[in-house]
């Protein structure tokens, strides 16, 4: 039995988003800002997606979209037009990132730093989420961009981004909240949340890899970095547009907001069972407390067993995992997250995470938490840590 | 970047089918107890390397006999798949061995038995470590029963525990010349990184890969002049037989004898003759390889493929 639980990496795409966008891959389409029939065509599919991708962000009508290729892309847009238009100006001297930030942000905040630029790093607190009273003591009013995940990738925790926009809010700072890992999870609504800029990406959406977004809340500005759109619609983006991407992330974000009623519930349920199957086992922490936490997500921390031992029993078994290493990428700033937590130093190498979608069945949680006891019993009969220190060597 | 960094690698589906089925079915981990090591007529030893805080522990459990020959080796270990495979090699490896020839298994001997086909490398270049790992642990086993202390060093990278001795020897002894490639034997500076340059954090820092690559390269080539230029840099073919003889003797020495030595043999260069284009080197099997049915097959093979690899295509060995 195979058993996909990496969800939070890349996740498979519905049959019905393939379904809108099997037309694009069988017959011609046009360009979207082409006169004829074809062009039309296309630009009636984009408008349909545009607004499901409005709605599913309960976005207002004044917000802007800026398709890019994916979340990555949607951050760099973000941090090379902050670092242009306040950096290189001298308007601003600082921005502020939390230490568990994705990867390309983090790259990104180091290049703005080797520009001279100040970057603070908000510290996640012993919950592993981002604590919003910790903004205060770094927020100035030079400072040009806040930006806080929503869902931490690893761990699944949900920050409270909410508070930190309001705190930006008071400040006049412009916030920037990556919800790719929250999407199709918990809900994500713009009118309520009030963040300047908002990215999303297709892959963790249950749509093909390759498309994302970047919303701007009215009165933003941003500069492009592809510039050359022939078109208002890609003003903010040269290059054609991935039609049959946004099209099918149009029908995605539709699916997974419809979703959140009761799939995510039943996700969450076969997510607990899980839970408390690990929580049974003996030396298994769960790392992040389960209100804090997004309902696909449960990461854990295995007493004696090295990650990439679990990650390869598993596999033999069909199962797939993940594993949130130490430094996870290569950032001596991102301390390891059990660290953060305050557990004890032998779990840092013994974290293998389970992140399910919405259609996981209870069959594969059966076979994975039976994969799991197998594979436990099997690794920790020739383990080290069962016994008293021996004498080192 | 090439086309080779473009292309997507991991390291599990590269490796081979004996790492696959040491990793799955290992068949020496596990314990030895004071009751096993009296049935064999011996003493337990129990020592640790490593830290599970860093990732990587192996615990030996071996059982001395009187002349302190190991008469069983067990291990429990808590790391990768890759260094289950390795540690599992090496505790065949080191049966029936006194202490002395076990802490003389080298990289090249271990790395050998891990290999499905002689010229397809065991581990990834990203794993060597594994191997390097469990070396190690028997070097430092062998040290404490026999009472030495470990050698001092300052620790380089905190992440994983690596100390300038081990990062200076793997430098030394697979002449790398990058911090990828120290990274890739010694698993220093595979984490927080702060310890490759200055300027990724902790300022205190007196030790950075970076400078230590350059001191070492520098000290390897001062050496190197010093004893002048032992083995030519000609092409074999336009060698003397006295300069072939020294190329050929440094690559027996370095990637033929280890082998050899680990079944009880070895062997010598008898004669060089130059015989039209080929060159036909006449050896002679000794200890334990004289009269082995392999010495005129299977070992054979190996000693001529590796020379012809090394050297040249045209060298032809015979055993007399």
């Amino acid at each position: 039995m195979k058993v996909y639980l990496d969800n939070n990496r890349i996740t498979p795409v519905d049959p019905q988003v393939r379904e809108v966008m099997d037309p694009f891959f069988r017959e011609p389409y046009g360009d979207l800002p082409a006169l004829h029939d074809f062009g039309a065509a296309t630009r009636k599919a984009y408008n349909e997606a545009v607004e499901k991708c409005y709605a599913g962000l309960h976005a207002s009508d004044k917000d802007t979209l800026l398709f890019t290729s994916g979340a990555a892309e949607a951050h760099s847009t973000l941090f090379m037009s902050t670092y242009t238009r306040f950096i290189l100006t001298g308007r601003k001297n600082n921005i502020i990132v939390s230490e568990r930030e994705p990867l390309p942000i983090l790259e990104l905040a180091r290049f703005l730093e080797e520009q001279g630029c100040r970057v603070n790093y908000l510290p996640a607190n012993s919950d592993g989420i981002i604590d919003p009273e910790t903004l205060t003591d770094y927020i100035t009013p030079r400072t040009a961009l806040v930006s806080v995940s929503m869902v931490d990738g690893e761990s699944g925790a949900i920050n409270p981004v909410e508070e930190i926009a309001e705190i930006c809010r008071r400040y006049e700072v412009p916030f920037h909240t990556d919800a790719s890992q929250a999407l199709g999870r918990i809900p994500v609504d713009l009118q309520r949340l009030e963040a300047d800029y908002l990215s999303f990406s297709s892959e963790t959406l249950h749509a093909p890899v390759g498309t994302g977004g970047l919303f701007l809340k009215e009165g933003t500005e941003l500069l492009p970095l592809i510039p050359g759109g022939r078109m208002k619609a890609e003003a903010l983006r040269g290059g054609p547009l991935n039609l049959p991407g946004i099209i099918g992330l149009g029908k995605a974000m539709e699916i997974a907001s419809d979703a959140l009623g009761f799939e995510v519930e039943d996700m969450r349920d076969l997510r607990d069972k899980l839970e408390e199957a690990l929580r049974a086992l003996p030396g298994v922490e769960i790392l992040v407390p389960w209100a804090l936490r997004t309902p696909n997500t449960v990461l854990a921390a295995f007493r004696g067993v090295e990650s990439e031992a679990m990650l390869y029993e598993l596999n033999r078994e069909g199962i797939a995992a993940y594993s949130a290493t130490v430094h996870p990428f290569g950032e001596w700033r991102q301390r390891p997250l059990t660290d953060i937590l305050g557990l004890d130093p032998v779990l840092r190498h013994s974290t293998v995470g389970f992140a399910l979608n919405r259609n996981t069945t209870e069959e594969e949680i059966d076979h994975t938490i039976e994969a799991i006891k197998k594979a436990l019993e099997y690794l920790r009969s020739f383990s080290t840590l069962d016994e008293d220190a021996k004498e080192q060597a | 970047m090439s086309k080779n960094d473009v292309l997507a690698k991991s390291h599990w589906e590269s490796y081979p089918f004996k790492i696959e089925m040491l990793a799955e079915k290992p068949k020496n981990n596990g314990e030895l107890t004071k009751e096993d090591a009296a049935n064999l007529g011996g003493t337990l030893h129990i020592h640790d390397y490593g830290s599970i805080k860093t990732g990587m522990q192996l615990r030996w459990y071996w059982v001395l006999d009187a002349e302190k020959r190991i008469v069983a080796c067990r291990y429990k270990l808590f790391g990768s798949p890759a260094l289950r495979a390795a540690a599992d090699m090496a505790a065949l490896l080191c049966r029936n061995k006194s202490l002395d020839e076990a802490a003389r298994i080298n990289y090249k001997s271990l790395e050998y038995f891990l290999r499905d086909h002689p010229s397809n490398p065991a581990l990834p270049p990203e794993k060597q470590y594994e191997i390097l790992f469990v070396l190690d642990a028997i070097k430092a086993t062998v040290d404490r029963i026999e009472g030495r202390e470990p050698e001092a060093s300052p620790i380089v990278c905190e992440c994983t525990g690596v100390n300038r001795a081990q990062i200076e020897k793997a430098i030394r002894d697979f002449d790398l010349d990058s911090i990828e490639a120290i990274t890739d034997y010694t698993r220093a500076g595979a984490f927080c990184k702060s310890c490759i340059s200055p300027g990724r954090g902790m300022a205190d820092r007196s030790l950075y890969l970076v400078d230590l690559l350059k001191e070492i390269r520098q000290a390897m080539e001062e050496e190197k002049k010093a004893s002048g230029a032992s083995v030519s840099d000609k092409p074999f073919k336009e060698m003397s037989v006295e300069e072939k003889r020294a190329a050929i003797d440094a690559v027996i020495d370095e990637h033929i004898r280890a082998m050899l030595v680990m079944d009880g043999g070895d062997m010598e260069i008898l004669e060089i003759k130059n015989n039209g284009e080929h060159t036909d080197i006449y050896i002679r099997y000794l200890g334990a390889c004289s009269g082995c049915a392999s010495a005129s097959t299977g070992t054979l093979f190996a000693i001529e493929g590796i020379l012809k690899q090394k050297l040249d295509p045209n060298i032809r060995v015979l055993p007399l």
